[in-house]
């Protein structure tokens, strides 16, 4: 079932939660995997997903389709883990540690992390990226999608996209040759 | 020169992330029920929030009228006190000015007179005084 269906289905009378569920269904695992792979860890993403498409309902009855419903989705659930990280790096700062550090070390101790070390390493650069760079390179590079449908859910010009992913390759790339 | 890593090669973006068993076929679940959770307390904050309005109006009101009188304590009793003791002097005074003790040695003034002037003093008054002879003449 296509967006624009499930949209209207959602529209219907008594039939909301079962049109939910199926949102939930076509794109609860899309965006779980977005949140991991800027929160690290899996209690973090799971409140951050279940935040996220809470709002996203409660939400839902106001959205006009001026944007599409992936993209209305992946801005809610962004906009969520940067407020999230936002807090939890206050908090870093106001005890005196590191934020990406602390990323870092739930990465190492992830049970639930089954890469070699270069994929390791990989991940581990990534979080050290600024939080909105992280975004723009997980979009672009795990994900692959476009820098149209990026400019979309962050509202940035591909042009300041594309310099920023130009951008975080680099830092990765020099971070990678510290940590192998 | 070092040899740097290239981002592009195959594999490196294959997702190394796993999930609890069973993660996703109850997310769901999870979300429907957290969603009903938010329903049930938005219904009770509704029916509640009235109330709690009224009382928190109240309560702003009598903690600021306690705090007036919790930081003005001078002020407010002093001129109090006063005003207490003011009435308590009008009082006396009225009480005083309106109820005469008939029998009262000390507040009559003809007896207290008498027993003020000396005998002497009266008979040297009359004998310098020669108006008040031809007075008492004139009696009889």
């Amino acid at each position: 079932m296509d967006d624009k269906d499930l949209l209207a289905l959602f529209r219907e009378e008594g039939k909301e939660h079962y049109a939910f569920n199926l949102i939930v269904q076509k794109y609860g695992e899309r965006l779980y995997w977005h949140i991991r792979k800027m929160v690290a860890s899996h209690d973090d993403a799971n409140d951050l997903l279940q935040n996220s498409l809470v709002k996203a309902w409660k939400a839902l009855p106001g959205f006009r389709e001026e944007s599409r419903l992936f993209t209305w989705l992946y801005r809610i659930t962004t906009n969520e883990v940067l407020t999230f990280l936002k807090k939890r790096q206050l908090r870093s700062f106001l005890s005196l540690t590191d934020y990406s550090g602390k990323l870092e070390n739930v990465l190492e101790s992830d049970i639930y992390f089954n890469g070699d070390s270069a994929k390791k390493a990989l991940h581990k650069a990534v979080l050290r990226l600024p939080e909105k760079q992280r975004v723009v390179f997980n979009l672009r590079y795990f994900e692959e999608m476009k820098y149209e449908d990026i400019s979309e859910i962050l509202g940035t010009s591909v042009g300041a996209l594309k310099a920023s992913y130009h951008h975080a390759a680099k830092k990765i790339e020099n971070s990678l040759q510290e940590l192998l | 020169m070092e040899k740097k890593f290239n981002i592009e090669q195959p594999g490196l973006k294959s997702n190394p992330y796993s999930v609890p068993d069973g993660y996703f076929d109850n997310l769901q679940n999870s979300v429907s029920e957290r969603i009903s959770a938010g329903k049930r307390e938005n219904g009770v904050l509704r029916i509640l929030k009235p109330q709690l309005a009224l009382v928190s109006v109240f309560a702003f009101v009598f903690l600021l009228g306690y705090g007036v009188f919790k930081l003005l304590p001078i002020q407010s009793s002093a001129p109090e006190n006063s005003l207490t003791d003011r009435y308590s002097l009008l009082e006396e005074c009225q009480l005083k000015s309106s109820f005469i003790d008939f029998y009262d040695q000390k507040t009559d003034s003809l007896t207290s007179v008498k027993k003020d002037i000396d005998p002497q003093e009266i008979i040297e008054y009359i004998n310098t005084d020669v108006s008040i002879l031809y007075l008492a003449s004139l009696e009889f």
